[in-house]
């Protein structure tokens, strides 16, 4: 067991925890936007940082999600470096995508007045990789990634066209915190009817021109009529007085 | 699992997560442990803040251990995220199919206020959790072997690449060429394509690890991935291979022009025949005798709607042979797009010298299509507008590429969809590109559309690594559950044979006078279309039974709802399911009312099951399923609309409202739309609809 303070408080954790996993193991809430307890931690929203000061060397911020717990460290959460820290995170993710709710209440969270800073082009992405590493842990097929550098990074399909890995199960939109993801532009969703496509109903045909009836009828009769009724002919004549 | 353990009932165990106050804040979650732990099922029931987070999940393990617990139970948030987690933690102690989610997370606390009618929910899915794990059985897993060889159908650039390049990587290789030489069917005329031909085709025909079948036609073909059985005829003789794989390149051929034309066919010929002409003007003391050549390309309305990719090419380069031949002739083009392929506009220099060398193009509309006359042909140019007449003594039409004749009875044998032309085509092309119906199936080059060289090679390298890494595998494992078949209870109707998506269930003669249906564990994907049709319920999926979905079903509607209609909903869990996730993951409200079972395919939406529901008190049943074309398991779906329209009908005509049962399209994403729907459904039922 590991031995460390935080926020004054002497707490006790079982060796090869990260800071963040102490915290919340003891209820003190930290914010987060790149964590997910089903992921590994990957440090890049930068939000849920907090101060470390060890054998009397001077404090510094890290991100709580990728530090180790280490023995006689002392953490403090709610300092006034971690909270402008904080703040100025939240703002500059905010300066990308002013108009997102989530990211706003972030903001509002963590004492963001106004947002100073504002991109000509919004984006309610915030490459926090949530979607990419849950299609690669959780799902392990890796349809999508993070591509190209700076300014222009975004998450896409390999060279954006729909991908072939894509299985359609839909876990990149759950995870997503900011309602950003596209599913179209990953799975290619298309709305059909059977009618409208020869090709699908060529599709349709695969299964064989079948007669769904495993003489369920007599059982419905047994179950929802209370008199029994003649065989031979389905009971067509017994009630539509619901028609209009 | 120790004989003790079989011989008592389950030990469940349930694990209510506050989420940190997610879930805390808005459901009485001590109230839900107590209603839990009340569950005569119920061993041993806790609250926990995070039992997702490291610690959290190692007292589960030790609380497995300590109260002896089989089964496991999480109310917390969407199983899509974290079931696999937790199966992964309990791994040491316990067989992980024993461990479920339930979502009282994005299905509850993020969509309900925190009222009665909140917790009855949050209470009902854990009811629906603990009855579910109270019945299952964990199920082995198939598994199977992967014989180290391939079957190639057709000698193509593609087919021909595929067999060197897996026998090289030391697979035996079977090639079955319906002809009697080798690449007879390429359509690309190309001089380079021609070397590379017979380059491979020396190569192929030396290489020790390959065997070549002419004159050969595949006519059955039985088995499952990793092991077919393909008989092959070859004259009188029948050979049967077993195989690991089957690789399809039979090739497209050229649209014949047909005997019924009232075209003068000594004028009018096809691009292959031209072809023919011009190579006997090549030998000594021939000539070419036609002057004035017009070639039209795109010829056949319905090549129209396909570029058949190879014909531009071959006619620029016939054009410039026919120059070459006769440098006094004069050739028009006539065409409506130009496609020249290659890579790095490798054709574009043959273009170029091709309006070098004098030869005319007009370009037509696909509304205005060139008109063949007695000695001239009319077309409308579109540069300038103006009709123009041009006079001939030849004209070449290029014919689009069809399948061969063979194509339909290849998807018949390998279980492969076509396309409108009759191109063998990809079911899943939005999932699985470059995979077909079973994985071990291939089909690559002109098989699945017009393909040009440089496409047909990539093609072949793309199956020749997915093919050598499929056939590398030692065995073969279905992770999913497999449908199992009650012997003593099969009638062999042959119902389920007809309705399996993947053909895993064959009839089999057994002794006495009833046949058998026979599952191939291996074939199965666990849709349980099977289960649904057998009129005997002589079969049965593991996970998705008819025990623990009616327990599930009963479970869920057992608690009175806080007012309101009782709605039972069944959801596909690759889109209902999901779109309530979402719906939650975005917190759009929907009234609480409903109860989703999460289920495997909308082909598992059994007619019994619904009538269950209704007879367990639900005031209306919802049904979940993905928009056709679209369904993870084929046409499950279909299968559930067809169903459904059927059972509209009994339910009305035994004074049963149809309104009752509602059937809807969701894709995973579609939260919005879920939320909706259910408030619409619960509006009619609640309202106007009578009971």
């Amino acid at each position: 067991m590991i031995h460390l303070t935080i926020d004054n408080k002497p707490i006790e954790v079982a060796e090869g925890r990260t800071l963040l996993e102490a915290c919340r193991e003891h209820g003190i809430h930290i914010p987060t936007l790149c964590y997910h307890p089903a992921l590994e931690p990957y440090g890049g929203c930068r939000l849920c940082v907090v101060e470390v000061s060890m054998g009397g060397r001077k404090p510094r911020l890290v991100a709580s999600c990728v530090y180790p717990c280490e023995e006689g460290a002392v953490v403090q959460t709610q300092s006034e470096t971690v909270v402008r820290s904080r703040r100025i995170t939240a703002e500059l993710i905010l300066a990308g995508s002013y108009h997102t709710p989530e990211i706003l209440a972030l903001g509002e969270e963590l004492g963001v007045k106004e947002v100073r800073f504002k991109l000509d082009e919004e984006n309610a992405c915030v490459l926090c990789g949530l979607c990419v590493r849950a299609c690669n842990e959780i799902v392990g097929v890796s349809a999508i990634s993070v591509i190209q550098r700076g300014i222009a990074k975004k998450v896409a399909t390999p060279f954006e066209v729909k991908s072939s890995r894509c299985i359609g199960c839909g876990t990149c939109v759950l995870i997503c915190p900011t309602v950003a993801f596209r599913f179209e532009s990953v799975a290619g969703f298309q709305y059909v009817s059977p009618k409208e496509s020869a090709y699908h109903l060529g599709y349709y045909r695969l299964g064989g021109e079948l007669d769904l009836r495993p003489n369920f009828v007599q059982d419905i009769a047994g179950l929802l009529s209370h008199e029994p009724r003649a065989a031979g002919e389905p009971g067509k004549q017994v009630g539509d007085s619901y028609d209009r | 699992m120790t004989d003790e353990t079989i011989a008592n009932s389950p030990r469940v165990g349930v694990v209510i997560c506050d989420c940190g106050g997610k879930i805390s804040t808005v459901l009485d979650t001590e109230a839900l442990c107590q209603q839990a732990a009340a569950l005569p099922e119920v061993a041993y029931a806790v609250r926990e803040a995070f039992p997702c987070s490291k610690d959290g999940q190692a007292r589960l393990r030790q609380a497995i251990v300590e109260h002896r617990l089989d089964r496991v139970l999480i109310a917390g948030c969407a199983p899509r995220l974290v079931e696999k987690l937790f199966r992964q933690a309990v791994q040491p102690v316990l067989e992980p199919s024993y461990v479920n989610v339930a979502d009282v997370r994005e299905q509850v606390a993020y969509v309900h206020a925190g009222d009665a009618a909140a917790l009855a929910k949050a209470a009902s899915i854990i009811d629906m959790g603990v009855a579910r794990l109270a019945s299952i059985a964990a199920a082995p897993l198939h598994s199977g072997r992967v014989v180290k060889a391939a079957l190639v159908i057709g000698s193509g650039l593609s087919a021909l690449t595929v067999a060197l390049s897996l026998a090289d990587s030391g697979l035996r290789v079977i090639l079955v060429e319906a002809s009697s030489t080798l690449g007879s069917s390429v359509p690309d005329l190309q001089e380079r394509t021609r070397q590379l031909l017979a380059e491979k085709s020396t190569l192929v025909m030396k290489h020790p690890m390959i065997d070549i079948l002419f004159n050969a036609q595949i006519s059955e073909v039985s088995g499952h991935p990793g092991e077919y059985e393909a008989k092959i005829q070859q004259g009188d003789q029948a050979i049967t291979y077993v195989v690991g794989a089957i690789v399809v390149d039979n090739g497209a051929q050229p649209k014949s022009l047909g005997a019924s034309r009232w075209f003068d066919r000594s004028r009018v010929k096809t691009q292959v025949e031209f072809e023919m002409e011009l190579q006997q003007a090549t030998e000594p003391g021939k000539m070419l005798s036609p002057e004035n050549i017009v070639m039209v390309f795109c010829a056949e309305e319905s090549q129209l709607q396909r570029c058949s990719r190879v014909c531009c090419n071959v006619g620029i380069r016939q054009a410039l042979r026919v120059k070459q031949l006769n440098p006094n002739a004069s050739v028009t083009i006539l065409f409506r797009e130009l496609y020249l392929g290659g890579i790095g506009g490798a054709y574009e220099a043959e273009l170029m010298e091709a309006r070098k060398q004098g030869i005319t193009f007009f370009r037509y509309r696909r509304e205005r299509p060139p008109v063949i006359g007695s000695d001239s042909v009319d077309v409308l140019d579109t540069l300038t507008g103006e009709p123009v007449r041009v006079p001939f003594d030849r004209v070449v039409l290029t014919m689009p590429l069809i399948p061969l004749d063979n194509a339909k009875t290849l998807a018949a044998l390998l279980g492969l969809p076509q396309d409108e032309a009759g191109f063998l085509a990809e079911p899943r092309v939005r999932l699985r590109p470059g995979r077909y119906a079973d994985p071990g199936i291939y089909v690559l080059g002109s098989a699945h559309q017009p393909a040009d060289t440089a496409e047909a090679l990539f093609q072949a390298y793309l199956t020749s690594s997915r093919a050598a890494r499929f056939l590398s595998q030692e065995t073969l494992v279905v992770d999913t559950p497999v449908a199992v078949i009650d012997a003593a209870l099969c009638t062999g109707c042959g119902n389920c044979p007809q309705v399996c998506p993947t053909q895993a269930i064959r009839l089999e003669k057994r002794d006495g006078v009833l046949s058998l249906s026979e599952v191939d564990g291996m074939r199965c994907i666990g849709c349980g279309n099977c289960v649904v049709v057998c009129p005997v319920k002589a079969i049965s999926l593991p996970g998705w039974d008819n025990v623990e979905i009616p327990a599930q079903i009963a479970a869920a509607l057992q608690r009175q709802a806080n007012g309101g209609p009782k709605i039972m909903a069944l959801a596909c869990e690759w889109s209902a399911y999901g779109a309530a996730d979402m719906a939650g993951a975005r917190r759009i409200p929907y009234p609480p009312n409903v109860r989703i079972l999460r289920m495997n395919c909308s082909a598992r939406f059994d007619p019994y099951h619904i009538l269950w529901a209704f007879l367990n008190g639900a005031d209306g049943v919802f049904l979940g399923a993905c928009p056709p074309g679209e369904c993870h398991y084929g046409t499950g779906n279909l299968y559930a609309a067809e169903r459904v329209e059927k059972l509209k009908v009994e339910l009305k005509a035994h004074g049963v409202d149809p309104r009752r049962l509602r059937l809807e399209y969701l894709t995973v994403d579609d939260g919005k739309k879920f939320a909706e729907t259910i408030t619409d459904f619960v509006n009619e039922i609640g309202g106007e609809v009578k009971m």
